[in-house]
């Protein structure tokens, strides 16, 4: 481990007490229950955030259930899908796990101690995230933070079978291409990469993905085309800028022309976080609006066609991410915050067309991955 | 720099009301306080930041489990929303407001020539210990990507100090 910085000269700077200040504020968008009917008041606060959050959450289905190209919605409630159908998820102590979309059979595949990454630097240190399920449906794709170092691994569906096809990986969050040969991912010198399933280097035209901007929100995810000749993710506007302070915009990457197109250009103040390709051809994405005079802008959804054509924003709670599409496109997983500053990951949810339903709380709200 | 686990206040059935966060707000505050100042050059940013992280966790009571990881992520979450929606002329082009000890003026001053997320990392790691996990947390990136803004940012600040002491 490198050596720390001396940053002891900062002791000597004396703080003010803000204590008494603290007591008296009120939150932004948060009311403050007072010492008087303290316990009414929660009983009201949470009534009524559980309202909105409900009434955020119905919009959302009937959004998702109006987009034209979605199937028709059923007025009847969703009958529970066919027991292949399982989805990869990330626990919150950062643990691969599986799920059927009924919420049953929950079951945790990685301990953190495989390939002997706990033995060397305590499980502590073992982060695991961004499942894609092979092809197949047999094997999970994992990304394995080992202290300061990113391996891609695998592990079958029964969470048997563990292996590390690279420990040099040097990014975040993978996503299979669809017909399973390559893996797009973001790398940590801020390029977008695409490799061979077995880790193999493949040769493309590389963009940014994000450079240093200090608002950094939701995962710098690349999303793929159905059809695999485009990828779609967040990035600089300019190609050359940071990706925060100067907004980030949704970036289509054409992998046979290299063209690099900006889906989003004239919204330059928004940060687009969590870019999904749905199989309709329609890409999903939220964003944060960062010129929002207060600093709390809600996390607004949107779709849009892979030109950028028919680009609107839909209903939503102002705290939902999209996470990927059910393998029929029927459904769509989506990820759920606190209220702003969206620290507390609130876990998965499920929305298709006529509810929306809780499928996993003790998850992170960023990842997830449906096999078919 | 080690702190108490906050899960002995929050446990102590004596304390009531915001006593637990009173006791986590003298046992954190200074320290948070610094490293906002330290990161974003600005004594009303850290301020606000910081009592609005309170504020907020204060208001969420018992649904927060770990209230000092979630504080100070939200409260450096909440100073680089500022940060963001300031011009770039705003921020560090203002007077001070008040005179920093000469040695953290210093610092403070080489800090803001270094880019944001690093800046983040190397004030939450090396000076408040703060883990990695929450650091990554804070800033919506993986923990792998957090050692790199560590190394680049402890590089980079590095030269600054040596080339303003030379």
């Amino acid at each position: 481990m490198a050596r720390k910085m001396d940053l002891r000269p900062l002791d000597g700077i004396v703080p003010p007490d803000q204590w008494s200040d603290i007591e008296r504020r009120p939150p932004k968008g948060i009311s403050f229950p007072s010492h008087r009917g303290r316990t009414r008041n929660r009983v009201a606060t949470v009534v009524l955030a559980l309202l909105v959050a409900t009434a955020g959450l119905v919009l959302l289905a009937i959004a998702f259930r109006d987009r034209p190209s979605a199937p028709v919605a059923s007025d009847q409630p969703t009958v529970a899908p066919a027991p292949p159908e399982l989805i990869a998820f990330v626990t919150s102590n950062s643990r691969i796990a599986v799920v059927a979309p009924d919420g049953s059979g929950e079951r945790v595949l990685t301990t953190g101690e495989e390939g002997g990454a706990g033995a060397s630097v305590g499980a502590a240190y073992v982060a695991d995230q961004s499942p894609q399920w092979s092809v197949d449906g047999t094997t999970i794709y994992f990304v394995r933070v080992v202290l300061d170092t990113t391996w891609l691994c695998t592990v079958r569906a029964d969470g048997s079978g563990f292996n590390v096809i690279t420990r040099h990986l040097d990014g975040g969050h993978i996503v299979l291409s669809p017909d399973g040969s390559l893996l797009a991912y973001d790398g940590n010198d801020g390029e977008l990469h695409v490799i061979r399933n077995d880790g193999s280097p493949v040769d493309i035209r590389a963009a940014r993905v994000a450079s240093s901007g200090p608002f950094m929100w939701g995962p710098d995810r690349p999303a793929w085309s159905p059809d695999g000749t485009e990828i779609a993710f967040a990035g600089p506007a300019d190609g050359t800028g940071r990706c925060g302070n100067d907004g980030c915009a949704l970036l289509v990457l054409n992998l046979e022309t290299g063209q690099l197109a900006n889906l989003t250009e004239d919204q330059p103040s928004q940060k687009v976080v969590s870019v999904v390709w749905g199989p309709d051809d329609q890409v999903i994405f939220s964003s944060v609006d960062l010129s929002s005079a207060d600093g709390a802008s809600p996390l607004k959804l949107w779709t849009t066609g892979r030109d950028g054509s028919g680009r609107r924003e839909l209903p939503s709670d102002g705290r939902t991410i999209p996470v990927t599409y059910s393998p029929d496109g029927s459904a769509l997983l989506v990820g759920r915050y606190g209220p702003f500053p969206y620290v507390d990951n609130r876990g998965l949810f499920i929305v298709d067309g006529s509810l929306v339903r809780p499928l996993v709380s003790d998850a992170v709200s960023a990842f997830g991955d449906w096999r078919a | 720099m080690r702190y108490r686990s906050v899960t002995d206040v929050r446990d102590t059935r004596l304390l009531s009301g915001t006593e637990p966060m009173e006791a986590l707000y003298r046992q954190i505050g200074p320290n948070l306080w610094r490293s906002l100042l330290a990161y974003s050059g600005d004594r009303e940013i850290a301020s606000d930041a910081l009592a609005e992280a309170f504020a907020q966790a204060i208001a969420r009571g018992d649904e927060i489990r770990s209230p000092e990881p979630w504080i100070w992520t939200a409260a450096f979450r909440i100073a680089a929303g500022e940060l963001a929606r300031r011009q770039p002329n705003e921020v560090g082009s203002r007077e001070p407001s008040y005179e920093l000890p000469a040695p953290a003026d210093h610092l403070v001053s080489a800090l803001k020539r270094i880019p944001g997320n690093q800046r983040i990392a190397v004030v939450m790691h090396d000076y408040a210990d703060r883990p990695t996990r929450e650091i990554a947390e804070a800033l919506e990136i993986s923990v792998a990507t957090v050692h790199v803004h560590l190394s680049r940012g402890r590089r980079r600040l590095r030269h600054l100090l040596e080339e303003s002491d030379g």
